[in-house]
């Protein structure tokens, strides 16, 4: 070939790159040459809209963007925008959204209401209760508390069947308490028989109820049981007297006492995590006898040992602990510990986005773990020192809304030592209260991957949008029936509730159906 | 420059420098890949803005190579209809009357060797003028006066007018200077221009003293595999007489194998010069089980053989083949053409355009779809002839495989080492010139779909271990004081770019490129640039679907027809079939180069593997 048409290709292919390269990577970056306007390079953002279900028109002010949604509506000057979501069928959707240079305002995923929410009633026959084992699909509707008045009902295939059996033994018998955990299929009652109590664990499989009779696992009363989430063995029964036992449900053996007296405990897979009476945290792996402190810290014991009552200890992930007082109180096994003083009546994680829910009978709010256990390992494992001070922290509680924690000088100067790595030491920069004007909120749960709340709150369930660019102003779906619960199930989108008139288990389409698909496609890397 | 091409047995500064360049091309090649992958994580915004930078250069150099392969691929449709036994004839007639003319005479116009601008300009007359001897008949394509170069020739080769008269004022010819055999003074000329080799003096010889040594390397082919490319070189143009055959033959093979060959001997043996068969003892002292070991031994035999006939080695062009080649019906009449018009034909590669048509149809689509790549790569790199180094099949001058020391017998990839050994041998004086004419090989297909992809594999890294060669090659680099530097940077650097390129670029294009979007934190997803950078990576790859689609329409011209009853819709499912590409060159191509650079890297060696390859058909004619 000739060199000379060689070389020419060569020097303009070249020439292109070094024009056209920058100019690109500056457009990516999110600057565009704006004629007119000096010195004639802008910085833009731009905002990402994706609703669901998809294809809403977007208008932007009064002009219509070319595009539905899913959309990117760029080379946007910084600044506010009023922005409409139009859907055929479905209520209008409208904000100011503020741009900012080179950022992304992504409002990701938008649930845009049908005006006709889509609304079944699934069984036929009045429940007078509604039990949700949160985490699996299964929902347990009771009429009255006897056992054979229990239908189990699977979200997933739509099926349903009996609790017990027509000739199961328990029958006839009250339930006087059950105890589920997160994510298992497991759930574990105790009976009150003539002349007798029983404690029956059942195993909700596909289209079955398999039960045992555990009674003689039980010979005392418990206070609490526990097991893991994976599977339901062992079990760990807190007795009266503050001691652990654990129960073989394979072997049928009971090995008592292995731990004790504890304020209360959690399990994380296999692994037993213990409050202990002198406010230590002391965990043990599955098949060993040894267990080792986790944290002793002055505050958190003091805290723990002042309080009347039980707690509760969630394990969120390994050595990641929390623990809920018998007040109410939230504290965690890493500063700044403090959480919440009192009133927290319950709490949801998104492990997706290391979040917590958290509510109080009026309030809803935000914590972000995420801040939290980004502090140093090993500055949380050298708290063991009890005559170690230095890291205490103080509580002030303010008003109902308990969540800010104030931090002892010497701390503070310790993280500034330590770096620009160090957690906020503040929980108010950790926490973001979306709802405060609840009136008897009972049950709150992340929906759509966390980008919204859905809460009961008296008889009334309420949707609330989680970003933080919302004005958090949630929107009345229906109501309940009076003191009964709700469920919500991520993986049909559905929430399952007691019709308030009829009293028969129904559900509403929270996420559209044909959307649950695309779901990890549009909230990857969604920001708030 | 006396220099040992070989990675053995060396010592001392040696030794650290061989191991220094050994590692470089995979430390680098890794280097970028992890570099990518951390960057990712780390700075996504770095990353995403230095794959946008690299995905636009990619590119552009995309369009430019898909330019040069529709030109390249002009020239071998072209090509395909000259009458190379025509040319050879005017040419030998040429040569004829200029060993018997006294002087040229200037103002004849029927001569052709006048150096009036004239000549040396458009090559082309647009009027026709043919100024041969009454004699004379160009072939009717051509229109120059000597009937030898066309209007194609005056587009890719025509000088300026001006750069001729240069030529005409320094080079006048005259009969000493014609029949003086001295080396070419001054630069060598690029390619293989239309009077050069006349006009720097070296009268080749005419065709009928020209000898081809053709070297079959077999190791356990059976004659099924060889035969059609024995058959082919009887159906040559050039005549068969003049033809000396080598069936290079391994010790080890079987005696079925080496059966084979003689039987092949004995019925070919009489349509050539002759046949022989050379068996190549196994574990030679000194020698690795490598091909290159086996066919030197195959050609210093064929120096005796010919010494022992007075046939110079001046005349004889080596072809060294795979047992499964079979050459195009033009190719020994093009090879003999070029060989007799290149002004430095002792110190030069010719080297065609492999394709793998004996089976294409029979193989499965991810195979067909790379090694018709493989012949895209080497159309493109035709038009580069600076640069170019020889690969798989091709012709090079007895002589100067001699004056060199044969083929490396320690090495596996013989194909380019060969050209390096000739390169610093003759101090950069050594070249390549590109032939527009086919030779056909075989895809390493195998009984079954998964033992298919096993071989193409392994014949993969096989290729890619021509990176052994850059450690050989730097080290005489640094050593050479005589070949320039612009010449030893520009192939040191050519040399490590496409093997880099070979084992990143199918990674950076088709899974790292996405990473930063995929695992951006949310520093990262609240930026712009997280919903730019996928956005303009997306309108590169279209735009860049302009050379995805030219590349698969011109496999539909370069292929054969397949033989099958609606052969249009093979074709159209052939075009499908490049949509595999991103995949196929990731886990057939970038992971095999990969791995062959990483072993170079850790010191490790590769054994030579012979290819195993299946033909359904018993042979085909094919080229």
């Amino acid at each position: 070939m000739s060199i000379l048409l060689r070389k020419t290709v060569f020097y303009v292919l070249l020439l292109v790159y070094l024009i056209v390269c920058p100019l690109v990577i500056l457009y990516v970056l999110g600057y565009i040459f704006k004629p007119g306007i000096e010195p004639g390079l802008v910085t833009t953002g731009l905002i990402h809209l994706s609703t669901l279900p998809s294809g809403a028109s977007v208008y932007l002010g009064n002009s219509r963007y070319t595009e539905r949604t899913p959309t990117v509506i760029r080379d946007l000057l910084p600044g506010g925008y009023p922005v409409r979501v139009v859907l055929k069928d479905h209520e209008p959707w409208s904000r100011t959204v503020f741009v900012q240079p080179k950022k992304a305002t992504a409002l990701a995923p938008l649930l845009l209401w049908p005006k006709q929410p889509n609304r079944t009633q699934l069984l036929p026959g009045a429940f007078q209760s509604l039990i949700p084992l949160s985490g699996s699909r299964f929902l347990i509707l009771m009429n009255g508390r006897q056992p054979e008045g229990g239908i189990v009902y699977d979200s997933g295939s739509g099926e349903s069947w009996p609790l017990v059996n027509s000739n199961s033994p328990f029958r006839g018998g009250r339930i006087q308490w059950h105890a589920s955990v997160e994510g298992s299929p497991f759930l574990l009652m105790r009976l009150r028989l003539p002349k007798q109590e029983r404690f029956l664990g059942l195993e909700l499989k596909h289209r079955h109820t398999q039960s045992v009779d555990l009674t003689r696992l039980f010979p005392d009363r418990p206070i609490q049981v526990q097991w893991s989430s994976h599977i339901p063995n062992p079990l760990f029964a807190l007795s009266a007297d503050g001691f652990l036992d654990q129960i073989d449900i394979d072997t049928m053996a009971i090995h008592p006492r292995i731990m004790g007296p504890v304020l209360g405990y959690g399990l994380y897979h296999t692994t037993l995590y213990a409050l202990m009476e002198d406010g230590s945290v002391r965990k043990r792996d599955h098949g060993n006898e040894n267990d080792e402190i986790l944290i002793r810290h002055p505050y958190l014991s003091k805290m723990f040992t002042e309080s009347k009552g039980l707690w509760r200890l969630t394990v969120l992930a390994e050595n990641r602990v929390l623990f809920h007082g018998p007040q109410g109180q939230l504290l965690a096994n890493v500063p700044p510990y403090g959480l919440a003083k009192r009133d927290v009546l319950g709490f949801e994680w998104d492990r997706h986005r290391q979040r917590l829910l958290v509510w109080q009978s009026n309030a809803i709010g935000i914590l972000d773990i995420s801040k939290l256990w980004k502090f140093p390992e090993e500055r949380a494992l050298s708290q063991r020192n009890p005559t170690d001070t230095s890291a205490a922290v103080a509580y002030q509680a303010q008003g109902s809304r308990s969540f800010s924690t104030q931090i002892d000088s010497r701390i503070a100067d310790s993280k500034r030592n330590e770096g620009s790595n160090s957690v906020p030491l503040s929980t108010e920069s950790l926490t973001r209260w979306v709802f405060h004007q609840g009136r008897q909120i009972q049950q709150a749960f992340w929906a759509l991957q966390g980008n919204y709340i859905l809460f009961l709150d008296e008889d009334a369930v309420f949707l609330l949008e989680a970003a933080s660019w919302t004005d958090g102003q949630p929107r009345r779906l229906l109501m309940v029936r009076p003191g009964s619960s709700i469920g919500y199930m991520e993986g049909t989108g559905m929430l399952y509730y007691l019709d308030a008139v009829t009293a028969r288990l129904s559900a509403i389409e929270i996420v559209p159906r044909k959307s649950l698909s695309l779901l990890p496609s549009l909230l990857d890397n969604v920001s708030e | 420059m006396p220099f040992s091409f070989s990675g053995q047995g060396l010592t001392g500064s040696e030794r650290l420098k061989q191991r220094f360049f050994e590692m470089a091309p995979g430390a680098t090649s890794w280097a970028i890949l992890l570099g990518t992958l951390s960057l990712s994580f780390g700075k996504p915004l770095l990353a995403a803005v230095g794959i946008i930078a690299f995905d636009l250069y990619w590119l552009l150099r995309l369009l430019s190579m898909t330019l040069f392969l529709v030109l390249s691929y002009l020239k071998l449709s072209r090509d395909r209809t000259v009458d190379w036994a025509a040319r050879i004839r005017d040419l030998d007639q040429h040569i004829e009357r200029l060993r018997h003319s006294q002087q040229p005479d200037p103002s004849s116009k029927n001569c052709p060797l006048l150096p009036e601008a004239s000549i040396l300009q458009p090559l082309w007359s647009p009027k026709g003028q043919a100024c041969g001897t009454d004699n004379f008949s160009p072939p009717k394509e051509s229109r120059n006066c000597l009937g030898i170069f066309d209007c194609r020739f005056w587009i890719f080769d025509w000088k300026p007018p001006v750069q001729s008269k240069i030529d005409n004022r320094q080079s006048t010819i005259s009969p000493a200077l014609l029949n003086r055999s001295s080396k070419p003074t001054g630069p060598m000329p690029s390619a293989v221009g239309p009077m050069a080799g006349l006009r720097h003096g070296r009268l080749p010889a005419s065709s009928s003293e020209i000898y081809h040594l053709v070297i079959i390397p077999i190791a356990k082919e059976r004659r099924e595999m060889y035969e059609p490319g024995v058959r082919r070189l009887i159906q040559q143009p050039f005549p068969s007489s003049q033809f000396l055959v080598v069936l290079a033959v391994e010790g080890r093979a079987s005696s079925a194998v080496q059966a084979d060959a003689y039987a092949v001997r004995q019925q070919y043996q009489d349509h050539f010069f002759d046949c022989l068969v050379v068996v190549h003892p196994d574990a030679v002292p000194g020698e690795t089980r490598v091909k290159g070991a086996n066919i030197t031994h195959a050609a210093k035999a064929a120096a005796l053989y010919l010494s022992g006939r007075d046939i110079s080695f001046d005349r004889v062009i080596v072809s060294c083949f795979d047992a499964d080649t079979v050459v195009s019906p033009q190719y020994f009449g093009c090879l003999t053409y070029s060989f007799m018009l290149c002004p430095d034909r002792t110190q030069v590669s010719f080297q065609p355009i492999p394709v793998y048509h004996n089976n294409i149809w029979e193989v499965p689509g991810f195979a067909r779809v790379l090694d018709v790549g493989a012949s895209f790569f080497q159309l493109i790199e035709a038009t580069h002839p600076e640069q170019l180094v020889t690969f798989s099949s091709h012709s090079m001058s007895f002589k100067a495989l001699v004056e060199v020391g044969y083929w490396p017998v320690d090495i596996i990839s013989d194909d380019s080492a060969i050209f390096w050994k000739a390169f610093i041998h003759y101090e950069g004086n050594y070249r390549v010139v590109p032939m527009y004419v086919t030779v056909s090989m075989d895809v390493a297909a195998s009984h079954s779909w998964l033992q298919t992809v096993v071989n193409v594999y392994r014949q993969k890294r096989r290729w890619a271990w021509g990176v052994e060669n850059f450690p050989i090659v730097m080290r005489a680099f640094l050593r050479s004081c005589s070949i320039s530097r612009i010449k030893r940077l520009q192939h040191a650097w050519k040399l490590f770019d496409d093997h880099v390129a070979w084992a990143t670029w199918p990674f950076l294009l088709g899974v790292l490129g996405w990473l930063p979007a995929l695992c951006a934190g949310r520093e990262f997803s609240d930026s712009v640039a997280f919903y730019m950078a996928p956005r303009v990576t997306f309108a590169i790859f279209h735009l860049a679907s302009i050379g995805f689609l030219t590349t698969s329409l011109l496999s539909l011209l370069l292929l054969p027809s397949p033989a099958v009853k609606r052969p249009w819709l093979r074709k159209t499912i052939h075009m499908a079939e490049w949509l595999l590409v991103p995949v196929i060159t990731i886990f057939l191509s970038a992971v095999p180069a990969l791995d062959a650079q990483t072993r170079l890297m850790l010191g490790k060696r590769l054994e030579f593997w012979v290819t195993d390859k299946q033909r359904r058909s018993p042979g085909s004619d094919a080229g």
